[in-house]
């Protein structure tokens, strides 16, 4: 190295702090401003987690009556605890807005840029990988998305990225620390949860000699008592498995059962399709099309929902040439912790891929914040190769933050995701407005997970939720998955059911009855007409034989 | 040496072997494109003129466009010695992919070793993409051929210099065989130019008239483009032309909420084509498309598996690796670049056209590389199986590699012929044969043009004399209204569509081949006592494609 660039880094050691703290400043920004109304749109899961917060807040149960569970029910899905017991402060501050349930994943997602930079430090011992790590990181399109909604995802990032950073570090203190964070990790996100087992394992597995040392036995310990309660509770743990699992046995025997006959002799048929060979082929083309490079750069998902962040590129195309750079220098250069980067680079999209579909972003925040350091890695190769690289790459950068903004907060809300229920603030806001002037609302099943948002909206006290889910669990009786598979079910005068306007619903006496424009006939008079973007009718409100007070 | 030429042998044994095995039945019948590949051939040998009577053209005129001569012409023996049918449109393509997987060989052989070099054409000569179109009358295969030979001579010309000339030859010649090579052609002599550029002397007399060479070669086709005829096809399926991107823009640009400006930074065609083209480019290298689906167009792949075989993951994996590691010795680095600039550049022409994405045909030019690569994987783990350890997986990956190579040698031979007869035009071979035995019994024959363009598969398959043929055509857009239809005529051959119900002008002297699909839409309407049915062509999967009839002796007018 030249005595100049000697020079410029000792100036730079300096500055690296600076830059850090503005890095984060800036990431917070980006990642606050606006949060209730970016993106457009709150969805059930979201409002589940800030009532289940509010009722564990008030009542120290959650909304189905259970006391501080490490495995809440949810919908049926058992989301594992983690954000909604960080919601839980959140929504004692600001009380049950939107902004208070989303405020978890903003902070994490500062957080997580300010623990990238320490964590790509000790991972390659290069402060300006861990800068540019730091920097990519912050305005990475993926990330500010994830972190501006209230999913569980983000929170896996931040505890395995702390844990992964206290584990590299030597001491049995920062071991023991270590094992904390990745056994918060197994209760942020269903992902993560199975990410970290096999994580852990492939450490142990890489590594066995040097962990057969007494000072990972405590760390070690630790983590068994935190994967107990999981083991013990396996059932709930694996729910969700059984509806998207590649393994799960209802899809296998759809499979076969679908299959038709073959034209091979039935041994050479079963030699080549079995179970098993059934499985792996799913698990492969899962796995494989994850690192496709049209889902990583570019827009291809397997769907338009909110969570797979449709319409925008995960990491910025420039990233792509950052990529290439880094595959080459993780493979002829002796970089540290290569092991650790390909051990986690190899498995992240393995819990994905043992889900049915593939591309599906939401299934692989695990990818992150590795993405970003494998981008630094190449970065940093460019800069050190060439004079004018680090100009280029910073206006390039800069650019293509500049569209990412304009996307975000411009055209996406003109073209939302799927599923983000663009429309159920307004609906359910009305029917709080207007409910005391009627007997019964009655509430289409044409909206996902009602019950919740009116008890969110309504700030409704969670005794009385309470006591009416009670009642609800009739459906996992029933064989269901869901509570809103039930055929209908109430919160006090509010019901939930399919409509049929001739048969029951225009009888009813002093109602209000909220559905689809299907539901109606069209000549009926409605109190509320919600539009979308194109000014398509979505939902009305209707009042039937409505008695004047 | 000697033992290489062996190994070479029984590879191209084998690539025969696997590309001529019913030919004439695997894809299961000549498509448009082929068919019009023969009959132009077969004028051009009869007469020396295209069907529409150019000398020796430069760009051949077919019915709907203008097509890139030299497959065609390269077609002209095989068509002589074999005739007009399957064997003879499609020879030509084997003949190129065999000549190609010499090529591979020899350029391989260049570029790293012997043993490599036999492994890319082992690579090649089982690869589904190759053996899929080198069994069909596609111009990609030839294409491929030359760009390897074109290459290969480059490498050749670093010592003796003559060699530049026949290598700019060969280049020059490639956007006569497929319009890829517009794009490629340069952007890949461009490359080698700045790789080599120490070794060849670009000063020297030998570059310069290598390069003059290659621009008089191109220079009748740089006519063509000027006179609209070669860029037509072009304008019409690139990003840049496509109607459906300039409405995107235009209607962003009035969702906009920002100030004018700012509306032209955000929203103009160069962002469009941007995304547009990158999304395609990175298309070519995603998994489902090299090892998970492979084309959409059923006519350009099996389906139901990549471009590649699923265990060549592996391979390219190892190839992948090894390439990286070897970047840092002098000579040889030339020579990956090389590997390695084709790889960038090869999905660069498909990324211009607007449905670019998945396309086998177009991204065909990305199999030199992919192969060599593959040819580096097997290489580094054959050398490590001398490590004890490494038997163990060499053993895994080839039973993976056999059940990979049945799937897809059963998939194709015995699966895709009944499966996409749709999509090879299955069933115009026999309906038209038909008609040449028994049109002389008929004043008239009116055939269906709706279903698919009918008049080229009619020439070739009654193999209609091509003096007579330019004597006769006048044109192909309709042109005459006999009572009932419409079309253009060809002596008494009326090609076209019915105007009205056809049962009332049915006429016992007249033979009448409609379509299935458009024409008889309810098998009902053939028991009406006006028609005779003489023939009905099926399709391998049993439905009717094609009925022929005349009517009963009942005349109605």
């Amino acid at each position: 190295m030249s005595q100049y660039s000697i020079f410029l880094m000792e100036q730079m050691k300096f500055n690296y702090k600076l830059s850090l703290l503005i890095i984060t400043l800036f990431a917070a920004f980006v990642r606050l401003v606006f949060l209730d109304q970016f993106p457009n749109g709150f969805t059930g899961d979201e409002a589940q987690q800030g009532y289940s917060a509010y009722s564990i807040l008030k009542t120290g149960k959650d909304e189905w009556g259970e006391i501080l569970p490490i495995f809440p029910r949810g919908f049926g899905d058992y989301k594992p605890p983690l954000y909604t017991y960080l919601t839980v402060p959140s929504v004692g501050l600001l009380g049950l807005t939107v902004e208070a349930v989303r405020l978890p994943a903003a902070v994490i997602g500062i957080l997580s840029v300010l623990v990238v930079f320490f964590l790509a430090k000790e991972l390659l011992k290069d402060e300006r990988i861990a800068l540019w790590s730091s920097i990519l990181f912050a305005i990475n399109p993926w990330h500010i998305q994830l972190s501006r909604t209230a999913f569980e995802g983000g929170v896996g990032i931040l505890t395995f990225s702390i844990g992964l950073l206290f584990y590299l570090k030597s001491g049995i203190r920062n071991l023991i620390l270590s094992s904390i964070f990745f056994s918060l990790t197994l209760y942020s996100y269903h992902s993560w949860r199975l990410f970290i087992v096999l994580f852990i394992a492939g450490l142990i597995l890489s590594s066995w000699k040097k962990l057969i040392s007494i000072k990972y036995w405590i760390p070690g310990l630790i983590l068994l008592i935190f994967i107990l309660p999981l083991m013990i509770n396996i059932n709930s743990v694996l729910k969700r498995s059984s509806d998207v699992g590649v393994f799960s046995k209802d899809r296998i025997t759809g499979y076969f059962s679908n299959k038709g006959t073959s034209s091979l002799y039935p041994i050479v048929d079963r030699l080549l399709d079995n179970k098993f060979v059934y499985v792996l082929n799913e698990f492969s083309g899962n796995y494989l099309s994850y690192f496709s490079p049209g889902f990583i750069f570019g827009d291809d998902r397997s769907d338009n929902t909110y969570l797979n962040f449709p319409y925008s590129p995960l990491l910025y195309f420039i990233e792509l040439i950052f990529w290439l750079f880094a595959i080459y220098s993780l493979i002829t250069k002796r970089l540290e912790n290569r092991k650790i980067i390909i051990l986690w680079f190899i498995l992240a999209a393995v819990p994905a891929s043992l889900a049915v579909g593939s591309m599906n972003a939401n299934r692989t925040p695990t990818l992150l914040p590795l993405a970003s350091v494998i981008s630094a890695i190449g970065a940093v190769y460019m800069i050190e190769k060439w004079k004018y690289a680090n100009k280029i790459i910073s206006v390039s950068l800069l650019i293509s933050f500049v569209f990412f903004l304009h996307f975000y907060f411009l055209k996406l809300p003109q073209k939302p995701p799927d599923n983000l229920r663009y429309g159920y603030d307004q609906v359910f806001k009305k029917i709080l407005e207007v409910e005391s002037q009627y007997d019964q609302v009655v509430t289409s099943k044409a909206f996902t997970e009602p019950q919740i948002f009116i008890a969110f909206y309504s700030k409704m006290d969670p005794v009385e939720f309470q006591m009416a889910s009670t009642d609800w669990l009739r459906y996992e009786k029933s064989d269901k998955l869901y509570v809103d598979q039930l055929q209908s079910w109430n919160l006090g005068k509010f019901y939930f059911e399919d409509l049929n306007w001739n048969l029951k619903d225009s009888n009813r006496e002093n109602a209000l009855i909220v559905g689809k424009p299907e539901d109606f006939p069209q000549d009926v008079e409605s109190i509320l007409d919600v539009y979308d973007h194109k000014k398509k009718m979505l939902y009305r409100l209707i009042p039937v034989n409505y008695e004047k007070n | 040496m000697k033992k290489s030429f062996i190994y070479l042998l029984i590879i191209l044994v084998l690539a025969t072997t696997l590309r001529i095995y019913q030919l004439d039945r695997v894809p299961p019948s000549l498509f448009g494109d082929e068919v019009d590949v023969g009959y132009q051939a077969y004028s051009l040998y009869k007469t020396g003129q295209d069907l529409y009577g150019n000398n020796w053209p430069i760009l051949v005129h077919s019915l709907s466009e203008y097509r890139a001569p030299l497959f065609i012409y390269s077609d002209i023996p095989f068509i002589a010695i074999f005739g007009l049918n399957e064997w003879g449109v499609r020879l030509a393509a084997v003949f190129w992919g065999l000549i190609g997987i010499i090529g591979i060989f020899l350029l391989t052989r260049k570029l790293l070793n012997e043993t490599i070099g036999l492994f890319a054409a082992l690579f090649l000569t089982i690869s589904p993409w190759h053996i899929h179109y080198s069994r069909a009358g596609f111009e990609v295969t030839m294409l491929l051929t030359f760009l390897i030979f074109g290459t290969h001579f480059f490498l050749k010309g670093l010592e003796k210099k003559y060699y530049l000339i026949v290598s700019t030859l060969l280049f020059g010649l490639t956007p006569y065989i497929y319009s890829t090579a517009v794009v490629f052609m340069p952007l890949l002599l461009f490359i080698m130019t700045l790789i080599y550029r120490k070794r060849i002397e670009i000063r020297g007399t030998y570059f310069t008239i290598a390069i003059c060479v290659l621009v008089l070669v191109l220079i009748p086709y740089g006519f063509q483009t000027i006179s609209g005829k070669s860029g037509e096809r072009f304008s019409i399926i690139s990003v840049f032309g496509n109607r459906d991107v300039v409405n995107k823009i235009q209607l962003d640009q009035q969702k906009e909420q920002l100030p004018i400006g700012f509306q032209r930074f955000f929203h103009n065609k160069g962002v469009e084509w941007g995304r547009q083209i990158s999304m395609n480019y990175l298309r070519a290298y995603s998994p489902e498309f090299l090892f998970l689906n492979g084309d959409p167009n059923s006519r350009h792949s099996v389906h139901d598996m990549g471009q590649m075989y699923f265990f060549e993951i592996i391979l390219l994996g190892f190839g992948v690796f090894w390439l990286l590691s070897r970047f840092r010795n002098g000579e040889e680095k030339k020579n990956i670049w090389l590997i390695v600039g084709w790889l960038i550049i090869a999905p660069v022409p498909a990324a211009l056209t607007y449905d670019g994405g998945f396309h086998a045909t177009r991204d065909f030019i990305m199999l030199p590389p992919l192969v060599i690569l593959l040819a580096m994987g097997t290489n580094y783990i054959l050398e490590r199986t001398k490590n004890s350890g490494f038997k163990f997986i060499t053993g895994l990956i080839l039973l993976f590699a056999l059940f990979n190579i049945t799937f897809y040698l059963h998939r194709y031979y015995a699966h895709y012929p009944s499966e996409q007869w749709r999509a090879w035009h299955f069933g115009f071979k026999e309906a038209m044969q038909y008609v040449d035995e028994n049109e002389s019994q008929y004043k008239e024959v009116f055939i269906n043009n709706t279903y698919e363009p009918s008049l080229i598969r009619f020439l070739f398959w009654t193999k209609y004399d091509p003096v007579k043929f330019h004597q006769e055509f006048v044109s192909d857009q309709p042109n005459t209204k006999a009572v009932g239809f419409e079309g253009f005529t060809l002596n008494k051959f009326y090609f076209g569509k019915f105007t009205g119900p056809f049962e009332q002008i049915v006429d016992p002297l007249s033979l009448y081949v409609t379509s299935a699909k458009d024409d008889i839409t309810n098998s009902e309407m053939l028991n009406d006592q006006r028609i005779n049915l003489l023939k009905t062509i099926y399709s391998p999967t049993n439905e009717p494609i094609f009925y022929l009839f005349n009517g009963t002796n009942e005349i109605q007018l």
